[in-house]
């Protein structure tokens, strides 16, 4: 913009300085040797020559500056608009990316909550084969399996039960996980909003309106909050498993 | 007779793994998917008290029980709540809604019928 002031008609004036000079040589000339044809011809020339040269090195000078401002111009707006193609393709592909990983993760829950499911079954099964060998195992009679053998197979029977409660317990991973990847589908949706609701806006979107640091410490809040029960599975206390209103 | 628990939550292997310990204690139960599944259900059916998980899809568990805290039929019904939500402002809102107990998951089969036992009674 400096640039395009300088090639301003009213700079030209500022060009004419060199006359001056021209004008206090002639001043001097007539003043020392008196007002004749040829000190008025040469000051004249003079002056012209200075009007003449002065304009050829504005004329010069502007073109140059035209020039440079030109290219300036032309590099900065090629940046700019490369910079605002990048973030036009940096929202789309956040509002593309996001329902294509939001359907994986549930096809993952889907997927994972199946295979959970036989397999409690499953365990559920033998569970049950398990209670009725216990059962049998108190209500036979028998003398040639002796009653030794019968109360092994019994203890034996419980301890294969435990086994499988505590598989079953374990098990319930499945909810947890699901509980965390229901927040990460959450967090998706929740950035794919803030990028649609800044498109919006066009060419009046600016960095603040995607207010970073509170996303990103909303998201590390309930990712704690959700990964807390976690950390204290491994010291449970049955205190905080049950709560009486 | 037999008395009946309705198991509400989202997750089918939650609510399998819910019904072999109560099996096991001897109750017949009712399973539903969600709140709102849950609230067709209640609708014809005897149910003594119902164990209901608090993030589910359609109706959460939060306004399941006050849904069911507005059925003249269900309105002194026990509600335990078994959740892995840890978030204390929706402990409180459940305690608010009408819950009685709220037992955290992964459970043991002893610390759910302990709750059961003590909300529900003999």
């Amino acid at each position: 913009m400096r640039a395009n002031n300088n090639t301003e008609p009213g700079n030209f004036m500022f060009a004419l300085l060199p006359i001056f000079p021209s004008l206090f040589f002639g001043f001097v000339l007539i003043w020392q040797q008196g007002i004749g044809a040829t000190n008025v011809s040469l000051v004249a020339l003079t002056v012209i020559f200075s009007v003449v040269s002065s304009y050829f090195v504005w004329v010069w000078h502007t073109d140059h500056l035209e020039k440079q401002s030109g290219n300036l111009l032309r590099k900065h707006s090629e940046g700019l608009k490369m910079l605002m193609s990048y973030t036009v393709e940096l929202e789309r592909l956040v509002m593309a990316v996001e329902p294509m990983l939001v359907e994986q993760i549930t096809t993952a829950k889907e997927l994972t909550e199946q295979e959970i499911s036989v397999l409690v079954q499953r365990f559920s099964v033998m569970r049950d084969e398990i209670n009725q060998i216990t059962e049998s195992a108190t209500q036979t009679d028998d003398e040639k399996l002796g009653a030794d053998n019968l109360e092994n197979m019994r203890v034996n029977a419980v301890k294969i039960r435990n086994e499988i409660d505590f598989v079953l317990e374990a098990l319930q991973f499945q909810d947890r996980v699901s509980q965390i990847l229901a927040l990460v589908q959450e967090n998706l949706s929740n950035l794919r909003g803030a990028v649609e609701t800044i498109q919006q806006q066009g060419s009046e979107r600016h960095q603040k309106m995607l207010k970073v640091e509170e996303t990103i410490a909303n998201i590390q809040t309930r990712f704690d909050t959700v990964n807390y029960i976690n950390s204290r599975t491994g010291d449970k206390q049955a205190a905080d498993d049950l709560t009486f209103f | 007779m037999a008395k009946t628990i309705m198991i509400v939550d989202d997750s089918a292997s939650m609510r399998q793994v819910i019904s072999i310990a109560l099996r096991d204690a001897g109750y017949d139960l009712v399973e539903a998917s969600d709140g709102k599944d849950a609230l067709k259900k209640l609708d014809g059916t005897r149910v003594h008290l119902i164990i209901s998980d608090i993030n589910m899809p359609n109706m959460d568990g939060i306004t399941f029980v006050r849904e069911v805290k507005q059925l003249a039929k269900y309105k002194f019904t026990p509600i335990i709540m078994l959740t892995t939500e840890v978030n204390q402002a929706k402990k409180e809102a459940a305690k608010e809604a009408g819950a009685k107990a709220w037992v955290n998951k992964p459970f043991q089969p002893k610390t759910l019928l302990e709750a059961i036992s003590k909300v529900m009674g003999p």
